[in-house]
């Protein structure tokens, strides 16, 4: 009973459901909800969405520089540590702003994007990410001076850069994913998509593939069942009685 | 009586020009049953991100050598090192988002025919291949120094962006799309202004931008009084362009600009990163409006 109850359930679902469907419907213009509300300004959208994405490319831009640095592909002749001074300002401000304006984002769809495939491993890929450059910074620069000038870094090094790039390549894909529909709960999947995506919690709810046939079926017996009623006139309506008329046109 | 002395002055007829362009029409309307486009339609979302990858790819080349003309980011290194490290960003991430760029047309060629907004996205695109090869690169190469390819460069790209943005900002629907633009040189702004002039803007511009909100969701809302919100809206927006520009201007040329850069490099950064972030939002609006 308990069981099924979790399985039924879901705090974050309720509260993230709460949020983009009422919080705010009282008071926003239209009787919008405030998540809805920011979707379709005007201007703030512009703003979240525009820093969003242009933060985005300079945090890439920097990235890719310094970890193809990493790789001994470009400034083979430039310190590491130069080339870290001077791009760490700019990848820390628009990673700070990335995340603001990517919880903005968020809140303009909690619910939707709760449930979304594509988010939840943009969010695992971004805590690897995010694990890489402490590791980089805890145990890998730990004798960086050793290397700092070399053209092509050591072995350990050219790793974290694979992975940061592999992440950040990731990151950029799964977010864009986002916005495409394939995997949305309550269309015909395998019970482990169902499962990752919590779709039994969701509104749209879960279907296997199972599920679908089974309700394909139903709805074609339904539908047989009603054309088979209409075949026959006895069935379907009382004989006409003297005097009937015909049910006038709409 | 005009329309007959320019129709001596073109090489055909109008005839004969519609008649071609009824052509190019209809080969427009056929690339949807090429296979390509089945095969595109099929792989669309993979493709999209081949073309997004592109995107980010080129921005680390132009982001990281504009930041060097302004005079910020890897300022040890001479502006034609960072130029040099960078090129093959430019040409991959060029390469990519064009390769998928064709693509993505044929799958769409119906859409995108008939998109006003897909025709800036173009204008903007070439100015922003100019204003790239063109310019940023030799600039970059002749440490911040402009010859006559680059001006040569400048006054044709300059021309195509405004007018890729005259466009943009008449076309229904997408017009809004402006405001990426004017946010895009508002943040470049913040990174290039140096002492105190950062903060004076930095606060003039949050004066500016939380009022706005504040006013048209709260006190006139576009429920309420459509045509004032409407009025108010564009009146902030026009401040708020004339503040971000009129500084940007002021920081191109010499005030409060790190030392080390010269007005044309200046302008060429700002002009650089704003075109390919009016091609970015052009392609943005495309799917919206």
């Amino acid at each position: 009973m308990l069981h099924e109850i979790l399985a039924s359930h879901s705090v974050l679902n309720d509260f993230f459901g709460y949020v983009q469907h009422h919080w705010g419907e009282h008071t926003t213009a239209y009787g919008r909800s405030f998540s809805a509300a920011l979707l379709e300004a005007l201007n703030a959208w512009g703003i979240v969405e525009g820093s969003h994405l242009l933060f985005a490319m300079l945090f890439f831009g920097c990235i890719l520089v310094f970890d193809a640095r990493l790789l001994g592909i470009t400034f083979r002749d430039v310190k590491i540590s130069e080339v870290s001074e001077k791009l760490l300002p700019f990848t820390v401000i628009s990673m700070t702003i990335l995340l603001a304006s990517g919880v903005f984002v968020f809140f303009s769809k909690p619910q939707d994007y709760y449930h979304n495939i594509w988010f939840r491993i943009k969010m695992v890929l971004l805590l690897v990410a995010v694990i890489n450059v402490y590791i980089f910074h805890k145990i890998v620069q730990k004798n960086q001076a050793e290397w700092d000038s070399a053209a092509s870094p050591p072995t350990k090094a050219k790793m974290s850069a694979v992975i940061s790039l592999t992440c950040w390549v990731l990151v950029i894909g799964c977010g864009r994913l986002i916005a495409y529909s394939w995997f949305e709960c309550g269309k015909p999947h395998s019970d482990w998509m169902n499962s990752l995506e919590e779709c039994q919690t969701s509104p749209l709810g879960a279907m296997t593939p199972a599920d679908f046939t089974r309700q394909l079926a139903n709805e074609k017996t339904a539908n047989d069942a009603a054309a088979a009623a209409a075949a026959t006139p006895a069935a379907a309506a009382p004989a006409p009685t003297a005097g009937a008329t015909k049910p006038e046109a709409k | 009586m005009y329309l007959a002395q320019l129709s001596k002055m073109l090489p055909e007829s109008p005839d004969a020009i519609f008649s071609k362009m009824h052509q190019v029409k209809d080969w427009e309307a056929s690339l949807k049953d090429w296979p390509l486009a089945h095969w595109v339609n099929t792989y669309f979302a993979y493709i999209e991100i081949v073309h997004f990858m592109g995107l980010f790819i080129f921005s680390a080349s132009v982001i990281v050598t504009c930041l060097r003309l302004i005079g910020v980011g890897l300022t040890n290194e001479p502006v034609s090192v960072v130029e040099k490290n960078t090129r093959w960003f430019l040409h991959i991430g060029v390469v990519l988002a064009i390769g998928s760029g064709l693509l993505m047309g044929v799958g769409n060629a119906d859409k995108l025919y008939n998109s006003q907004i897909f025709t800036v996205k173009m204008i903007a695109m070439i100015a922003g291949l100019i204003f790239s090869y063109c310019v940023m690169v030799p600039v970059a190469k002749a440490e911040g120094q402009a010859g006559g390819l680059a001006k040569l460069g400048m006054v044709i790209a300059m021309a195509l962006w405004l007018l890729a943005l005259v466009t943009f900002s008449i076309t229904p629907t997408a017009n809004v799309g402006i405001f990426h633009i004017l946010w895009g040189g508002a943040l470049i702004l913040f990174i290039a202004l140096q002492g105190k002039t950062r903060w004076v803007y930095a606060i003039g511009l949050l004066a500016l931008i939380l009022p706005w909100q504040v006013i048209t969701h709260v006190f006139i809302r576009e429920d309420l009084d459509a045509a004032k919100y409407m009025v108010v809206n564009k009146a902030f927006m026009y401040l708020t362009g004339a503040w971000i520009t009129g500084l940007s201007l002021y920081n191109i040329f010499g005030k409060a600009a790190p030392t080390g850069s010269n007005a044309f490099a200046r302008m060429t950064a700002y002009a650089t990163i704003l075109v390919w972030v009016t091609v970015g939002a052009g392609g943005r609006w495309i799917g919206l409006s």
